[in-house]
């Protein structure tokens, strides 16, 4: 599989970086050009709500790290495959012995009047953040369409621009897929210190200055934002005849069904270790690993993608929150601690003797563990209930599953 | 390259191991004045676990494939290229507590003292031997180089 | 090394002995006072984690450490371990009117049996003020007339071999002849024709008493074993048996058979590189050993071969041994299993009669015959037994080898040492006045990190020597331990070749018995007599 051409990438975010940096670990001289819209191209995309960063705070890479890696850049749209060539926007030509498409998601979008208007935005890239920096001088109210991981970075967005926010979800709670009912309350208690939260009720209509809700209630809103998530951007996937699902389909090595192609990242769907089965899993981590899984075939050296689950931390207005897997599954045991006084909620469900996802709400010190127990598939019976005790951490993990990091044989 | 080890067989728990760290990570780096005056800002980058008679230090473990570096979504925790060990970097930090989530040792700690962000075993950078394995009275921590410890 | 029966007080001084015995109000006060400088103390909880004892403990409200004097033994491990050096023990000061007959230490023991009702408990050698001899004999050195050696340049011969030496040997020389280029040439093959008794081969006259699992810990063991095997030399697994996973250091080992028989099979005597008979110890001889059942963990009992959590009875006599002969017939029963092919020691306590005594264990067909002297430890021994009987093992070394040498026996058994060698001098004084080697047990402890607090009997040892607690064994690193062993041996051959040197002789050999190069200083007649040696002063 080893390359002897050119090697092309079209995204220049996570996946795409980690995948350049595989590849110039084991191979320096290997051409590579990117394709990419981002003008700006080194910020971070989860670090462009936080408004009181300047631009060198946001870069994820620094600033020379094309350079230093010796990548090309064409800046540009990537429309389509047509044999080896990506075909651009304004119909150039790139040739490529390898394709890594790592385009990402794209926000998903609501039929609803007014979705159009001017003051309508979504939030995935610093465009959007610049463009709505500008639009909120002088602006008081906002409302931020879905409460969940960019719902909330949204509202924080706009809270640190000095607006009034209104969060309207459609559902019972906030992160409605991953939080069960008690975690749900205390992070709604939480976003309610900061924001107005509607619950069960979603936008109809958005006017200049107010939306119109479900039930008929009006809200002040100068600028809406809608953040409902994600979904795997098929655009050039779907032109150039790669086989998609919900995201484009890849193999182990994140190979496509187009040969030399490979894709990465959150426009794929791949594995998920806890159902078994190949869904969309548009996380960092996820992306980072299955850019440096595709970079590494891509240098012929041959890895497979182990799978992952999902997964998220995040911070609502200064309370953490991570939540781990199948974090909102009914069917298994629930093993909980819960201190009401000080907002602590953390929550495991194992099933079959092994946790399947975990809530942590307030006091997230050493989830990680958690994590690495649901990815190594460690039966907890014997301790599942210490599991939430004050002296748990990695010496319950029984030695034979220790990873060798900790014990190398010769210890 | 060269990691921190604990043999689990001869941790006593003392947490000697513990004040080196905060001590090699305060600003005077002298024991009585980082307690008696620095005291509530210091945090420890190791985490000494027990279990019944069973314990051991630990922190983090430079992996090769590191979760955390994986995860970060700042770019503030890094592999070093030429040491090959893990770095974060404390002015680019956000904490997203991303790392955190991800560590699967949960050897990454919060420092909400001065401002929100993760901390970790730096291996005491340019120093001989890190603080906590020299102040081991047992040598229940070990710095050395072991083959086969990359593997996971 | 084990507690005696029928004792009620087993913990030090104190408040959980006399709650036992439902008294109200102690009369006793602490014997130590430990001081704790604020400036210095960082909260850090080092010494409450250290302590088994419970000495130190943390006041969450009033965010201080706290420490109950009454509870101190003195191991100093707190003391030790505090990162800031902010610990201070010393002898607890309260003015007990003065009195050479009722001193305070008379006081405080007739306060604890009165609240216990308990024979009084105590572990390692004697801490009672009798004169030390060893402090009283001069070592001489060449002058003038004879060279001394500088053992940096010279070859110094410090290997020992222990075992019976046969009274004569005899050789077989054959010449040949045979034609070389230009003449004839002639060899000569010297052949031994006796056959020699079995025999250890030490690299120096050193060897590490027996100490038996149970009394100390696994870790401490495996270090004796490791440095032992490091040293050339030997240790002794005392009554506790061997665990199986010291079986690849049986080279180095000497197997303790002893009264209770604990961990005794073929298998035992067949990895040993010699056994001995044990029949006295010099901290407790005429008493037996009680190691309580609780004590008798799973390791324990594998290892001493009874069944868990029952009482391990040392009875006082071996019941099989009522006399010389029944020895006799106990030391040849292990000759014939092990096939006559390891030394065979028997180990007494220094009592009176030892002269006498060593004869007949030598007549009845020992190889070595070990001698525990007054000051010899123990992991727990009856404080009055051990205060108050026995010889200095520095009488006894002459008056056995003197004995032996009269009967014309002293060939045929090597005589091994015991009982408070504290550094080379002394060993080097032993050998002089007659011992082949000497065992070091206190000596090695120390060298590990023991203090002399004389808790063994409690089972609490903050320094994981002395000690099952799972908590504290693993506070020794038997490596660590294992290295300053071999460190402290090999310390002392080096001072003993210096001496030797200053001396002028080259070889141990040659040191054994040499009691011309002894002087007595500050000693009376009848101990220079018993010692033979001279007085200081007193010429060749």
């Amino acid at each position: 599989m080893k390359s002897s051409g050119k090697i092309v990438i079209i995204g220049s975010s996570v996946a795409a970086i980690s995948a350049i940096e595989t590849i110039r670990e084991k191979n320096k001289n290997l051409p590579i050009t990117v394709i990419t819209k981002d003008r700006d191209l080194f910020y971070s995309r989860p670090l462009i709500s936080y408004t009181n960063f300047t631009d060198e705070q946001r870069y994820y890479r620094d600033k020379n790290f094309f350079r230093k890696n010796n990548v090309d850049l064409i800046f540009g749209e990537a429309t389509i495959v047509k044999n080896n060539s990506v075909v651009l926007e304004n119909k150039k030509n790139v040739k490529f012995s390898e394709l890594l498409i790592a385009v990402g998601g794209k926000p998903i979008t609501l039929d609803i009047k007014g979705i159009d208007g001017k003051n309508v935005f979504t939030l995935t890239t610093k465009d959007d953040a610049d463009n709505i920096k500008k639009f909120c001088k002088n602006k008081k109210h906002a409302v931020v369409i879905g409460c969940g991981m960019i719902g909330i970075k949204a509202a924080e967005f706009l809270k640190g621009l000095g607006l009034n926010v209104s969060i309207v979800e459609l559902m019972d709670k906030p992160f409605a897929s991953v939080l069960d009912e008690k975690s749900g309350k205390i992070i709604a208690d939480k976003i309610k210190k900061h924001a107005k939260l509607i619950l069960n009720n979603s936008v109809s209509d958005i006017k200049e200055n107010q939306c119109i809700l479900k039930n008929g209630e009006k809200i002040p809103s100068d600028i809406v934002i809608c953040a409902i998530g994600v979904v795997p951007n098929l655009d050039i996937a779907k032109k150039s005849q790669i086989k998609t699902n919900r995201g484009i389909v890849v193999d182990e090595f994140m190979r496509t069904s187009r040969k030399n192609v490979y894709a990465a990242g959150d426009c794929t769907e791949a594995l998920d270790i806890l159902s078994g089965k190949k869904i969309p899993i548009p996380i960092w981590p996820v992306a980072y690993r299955q850019g440096a899984v595709a970079g590494s075939n891509i240098a012929g050296i041959a890895k497979e993608y182990a799978g992952g689950f999902v997964r998220n931390s995040v911070d609502v207005f200064g309370l953490p929150l991570i939540t781990l897997g199948l974090s909102n599954d009914k069917s298994g045991e629930e093993i909980v601690f819960s201190d009401e006084k000080s907002k602590v909620y953390k929550k495991a469900i194992v099933k079959d003797g092994k946790i399947i996802g975990a809530i942590f709400v307030g006091d997230i010190a050493r989830a990680g563990i958690f994590t690495g127990m649901i990815k190594d598939g460690i039966d907890v019976s014997n301790f599942k209930n210490e599991i939430f005790s004050e002296n748990f951490g990695y010496i319950y993990v029984p030695k034979e599953f220790r990873s060798k990091e900790v014990t190398p044989i010769e210890i | 390259m060269k990691k921190i080890y604990f043999n689990e067989e001869y941790c006593m728990a003392c947490r000697l191991c513990e004040i080196a760290c905060l001590v090699a990570h305060s600003k005077s780096k002298k024991i009585i004045k980082a307690y008696k005056e620095e005291f509530p800002s210091l945090t420890p980058r190791l985490i000494i676990e027990q279990k019944g008679p069973l314990s051991f230090a630990i922190q983090c473990r430079h992996c090769k494939d590191a979760p955390c570096v994986e995860a970060c979504v700042t770019g503030a925790m890094k592999r070093g290229k030429k040491t090959g060990a893990v770095s974060h970097d404390r002015e680019k930090c956000v904490g997203c507590w991303m790392c955190i989530m991800s560590c699967p040792f949960g050897v990454i700690l919060m420092d909400t003292k001065e401002k929100k962000v993760a901390t970790k075993c730096d291996l005491c950078e340019d120093v001989r031997e890190p603080a906590c394995v020299d102040a081991c009275p047992n040598e229940a921590l070990v710095y050395k180089e072991v083959k086969g410890s990359e593997k996971k | 090394m084990e507690s005696s029966a029928s004792v009620l007080c087993k913990s030090s001084v104190s408040v959980q002995c006399i709650r036992k015995a439902n008294m109200k109000k102690s009369l006793l006060f602490p014997d130590f006072t430990v001081t704790r400088d604020p400036d210095k103390c960082i909260q850090c909880e080092v010494c409450v984690r250290q302590c088994a004892f419970d000495a130190h403990s943390f006041d969450k409200e009033a965010n201080k450490i706290e420490t109950d004097n009454s509870k101190c033994v003195s191991c100093l491990r707190c003391a030790t371990m505090c990162p800031t050096g902010a610990i201070t023990v010393s002898e607890h000061q309260q003015n007990i009117k003065k009195n050479k007959n009722w001193t305070e230490k008379q006081l405080k023991e007739l306060y604890k049996q009165s609240e216990t009702g308990g024979i009084l408990l105590t572990g390692m050698g004697t801490d009672k003020d009798y004169k030390i001899i060893w402090d009283h004999i001069l070592l001489d050195a060449a002058q003038v007339t004879n060279p001394s050696i500088d053992p940096l340049r010279e070859p110094m011969e410090l290997r020992t071999y222990l075992g019976a030496k046969p009274d004569r040997i005899e050789f077989r020389v054959q010449s040949s002849e045979f034609r070389g280029q230009n003449k004839k040439l002639r060899t000569t093959n010297y052949e031994l024709q006796t056959k020699l008794p079995p025999q250890l081969k030490l690299e120096t006259p050193i060897l590490f008493s027996a100490m038996s699992y149970g009394a100390i810990s696994l870790n401490t063991m495996r270090a004796l074993a490791r440095a032992a095997d490091e040293c050339g030399i030997f240790y002794n697994t005392g009554e506790g048996g061997l665990p199986k996973e010291l079986y690849k250091y049986g080279k180095n080992t000497i197997v303790q058979v002893a009264s209770g028989r604990f961990g005794v099979d073929s298998d035992y005597l067949d990895v040993a590189a010699a056994v001995e008979i044990k029949v006295g110890q010099g901290a407790k001889p005429g008493i037996g050993g009680h190691l309580p059942g609780e004590k008798v963990t799973e390791e324990i009992s594998q290892t001493r071969m009874i069944p868990t959590g029952t009482d391990a009875l040392s009875p006082a006599p071996h019941h099989d041994i009522y006399s010389i002969e029944d020895l006799s017939q106990l030391i040849y029963s292990i000759k014939e299993a092990t096939g006559y092919k390891k030394p065979l020691s028997v180990k007494v306590a220094a009592v009176h009669n030892i002269a006498a005594i060593a004869s007949g264990i030598v007549r009845a067909g020992a190889d070595i015959v070990a001698i525990d002297g007054l000051r010899g430890g123990t992991g727990a021994a009856p404080t009055r037994i051990r205060d108050n009987v026995g010889i200095p093992i520095e009488l006894a070394i002459s008056a056995v080898d003197s004995r032996l040498r009269e009967e014309g026996i002293r060939n045929r058994a090597s005589i091994i040492a015991a009982g408070g060698f504290r550094n080379s001098a002394d060993v080097v004084k032993a050998i002089a006045l007659g011992a082949d080697a000497v065992y070091i047990g206190t000596a090695a402890l120390v060298a590990m990190g023991c203090h002399l607090c004389q808790k063994c009997y409690t089972g609490k040892c903050n320094w994981g020597i002395a000690t099952q607690d799972p908590y504290l064994v693993k506070r020794l690193n038997p490596e660590i331990a294992a290295r300053r062993l071999v460190n402290l041996i090999k310390a002392w051959s080096h001072e003993i070749k210096e001496i030797m040197g200053g001396m002028g002789i080259n070889a141990v050999e040659s040191l054994r018995g040499n009691r011309l190069r002894l002087r007595g200083f500050d000693l009376h007649e009848n101990e220079l007599k018993i010692l033979d040696i001279k007085p200081a002063g007193e010429s060749m």
